[in-house]
C-alpha cells in the first residue's frame, strides 16, 4: 500500500511539474504581454534602487567630511560640549561605514529583483514564441529576445560585477 | 497604474509613515536632554568652604551611558564659588567627619568643561578637571558621566550615585553671601524615541505597500 502510495505522489509532482510549464506555454497573448510590462516595471524598481544604493554608497565620503564639519560647528556654537561632540563624531563614522556597507546588502536584495522581473519578462516572450497564431517572424524574435534576457540574467547572477578605476 | 495613482490608502499609508520618518528626529531632539534642577540666585552661607555641612548639595544617578550636563555661572559681585563632583558614599562619609576646609581640600571626581572657541580646533579648547571656580561673569560648561582622567582630557561611564557641590566665598567684609546659578540636565530618551518613530513610519509604509500589492494581484487574477 504504501509502495503504491508514494509512486502516485510521484506521478502527481511529475504530471505537476509538466501542468507548470504547458501552462507557460499555453499563457495567452494578454497575459503574457502582462507579464513582460509587469517584469520590466519589476526590474526598472529594483534597477533604479539598487542605482541609488550605488549612489548613497559613492557618496558617503563626502557626506563623512560635510558631517564632520558641521559637527564643528555645533561644538564652536556652543550647542554642545567636547564629550557630545566626540560622541557625534563616533556616530558620524559608524553612520558613514554603514552607508558603504548598505550597498552589498541592498544592491543583492535588488539583483534578486531585477532578476526575478526578467524572468517574468522572457516567460512573457516564450509565451509569445509559442503562440501558434502570430506571425513567425514576430516568434522567432520573441524567443531571440527571451533567449538574450536569460542571458543577461545568466551573466548578472554569475559575475560579480563590473569595477571601473580611474586613475 | 492609474490604479496606484487613485488609491487612497496609498496615498493616506505613504503620507503617515513619510510623517514619522521626517518628525522622529524632531521629536527625538526635544528629547535630548531633560532638565533635572534649576537654581537660580541660589545663596549659600560662606561657610560652605570650611564645612561639608554648609555646601549646596544636588544628588544625581549616572545610569549606563548617561550624561549629565551643568551649566553653572555665577554673576554677583565679590563672589567665587566652586564647583565638585563626588561620589555619594565618600560625600556621605565626608558629610559626617565635616573636617574644617574639606570642601576645599579633597579632591573630586573629572569632568569635561568646554570652552569652545572659532580660533582653535575642538580638541584643544576643552580640559577635564575635578574643580571650577566662578567668579563674577564666569560661565562654565560642564559634561560628566561618572569618571574621568587629566591625561588626554578624558571622561567615561560610570555608573552610580554622585553628588554635586557648590561651595564658595564673598571677597566683601560685611556679606556673607555666596549667589550662584546652576542647571542641571541630564541625556533624555532620544535615541529610542527617534528609533520608534522612523521603525514605526517604515512599517506603516511597508505594510501599505504589502496591502497594495495583494489587492493588485487580487485584481490581476479576478480579470483574468
Amino acid at each position: 500500500m504504501a509502495k503504491k502510495q508514494e509512486e502516485v505522489k510521484k506521478t502527481v509532482k511529475k504530471e505537476d511539474a509538466r501542468q507548470f510549464w504547458d501552462r507557460v506555454l499555453e499563457i495567452d497573448h494578454k497575459k503574457a504581454t502582462k507579464m513582460i510590462i509587469g517584469g520590466m516595471i519589476i526590474a526598472i524598481i529594483f534597477g533604479t534602487a539598487a542605482l541609488i544604493s550605488d549612489s548613497i554608497a559613492g557618496n558617503a565620503s563626502d557626506w563623512e567630511n560635510y558631517q564632520l564639519h558641521e559637527n564643528d560647528l555645533g561644538y564652536w556654537r556652543g550647542e554642545y560640549g567636547y564629550q557630545e561632540f566626540l560622541e557625534r563624531d563616533r556616530e558620524i563614522y559608524a553612520k558613514a561605514d554603514w552607508m558603504r556597507f548598505q550597498e552589498a546588502i541592498f544592491e543583492n536584495i535588488a539583483r534578486i529583483g531585477v532578476n526575478a522581473g526578467l524572468i517574468a519578462v522572457m516567460i512573457g516572450f516564450i509565451s509569445y514564441s509559442a503562440e501558434k497564431e502570430l506571425d513567425p517572424k514576430k516568434r522567432l524574435l520573441s524567443f531571440i529576445l527571451a533567449a538574450l534576457i536569460i542571458t543577461i540574467v545568466m551573466f548578472t547572477s554569475l559575475t560579480t560585477g563590473v569595477t571601473v578605476s580611474i586613475g | 497604474m492609474f490604479y496606484l495613482v487613485k488609491n487612497k490608502l496609498l496615498k493616506i499609508g505613504v503620507v503617515i509613515g513619510l510623517i514619522f520618518i521626517i518628525f522622529a528626529p524632531m521629536v527625538g531632539g526635544l528629547f535630548e536632554t531633560l532638565q533635572v534642577k534649576k537654581d537660580k540666585d541660589r545663596t549659600i552661607s560662606e561657610e560652605s568652604s570650611v564645612s561639608f555641612r554648609e555646601v549646596a548639595a544636588y544628588e544625581i544617578t549616572v545610569k549606563r551611558n548617561q550624561k549629565y550636563i551643568i551649566k553653572f555661572s555665577v554673576y554677583s559681585i565679590n563672589v567665587s564659588a566652586s564647583l565638585k563632583i563626588f561620589g555619594k558614599g565618600f560625600f556621605d562619609s565626608e558629610f559626617q567627619k565635616n573636617a574644617t576646609n574639606a570642601p576645599q581640600t579633597v579632591t573630586g571626581k573629572y569632568f569635561l568643561v568646554s570652552q569652545p572657541s572659532w580660533a582653535y580646533d575642538p580638541s584643544s579648547t576643552e580640559d577635564s578637571l575635578t574643580v571650577v571656580t566662578c567668579d563674577q561673569d564666569d560661565f562654565y560648561y560642564i559634561e560628566f558621566m561618572g569618571d574621568g582622567q587629566s591625561v588626554n582630557d578624558l571622561i567615561w561611564n560610570e555608573p552610580g550615585d554622585y553628588v554635586i557641590t557648590v561651595y564658595g566665598t564673598n571677597s566683601f567684609a560685611n556679606n556673607t553671601n555666596v549667589t550662584f546659578n546652576i542647571e542641571i540636565f541630564k541625556s533624555g530618551p532620544s535615541e529610542v524615541i527617534k528609533k520608534i518613530f522612523s521603525y514605526t513610519g517604515w512599517a506603516i509604509i511597508i505594510i501599505t505597500c504589502l496591502v497594495i500589492s495583494i489587492k493588485i494581484s487580487k485584481k490581476w487574477r479576478d480579470t483574468d
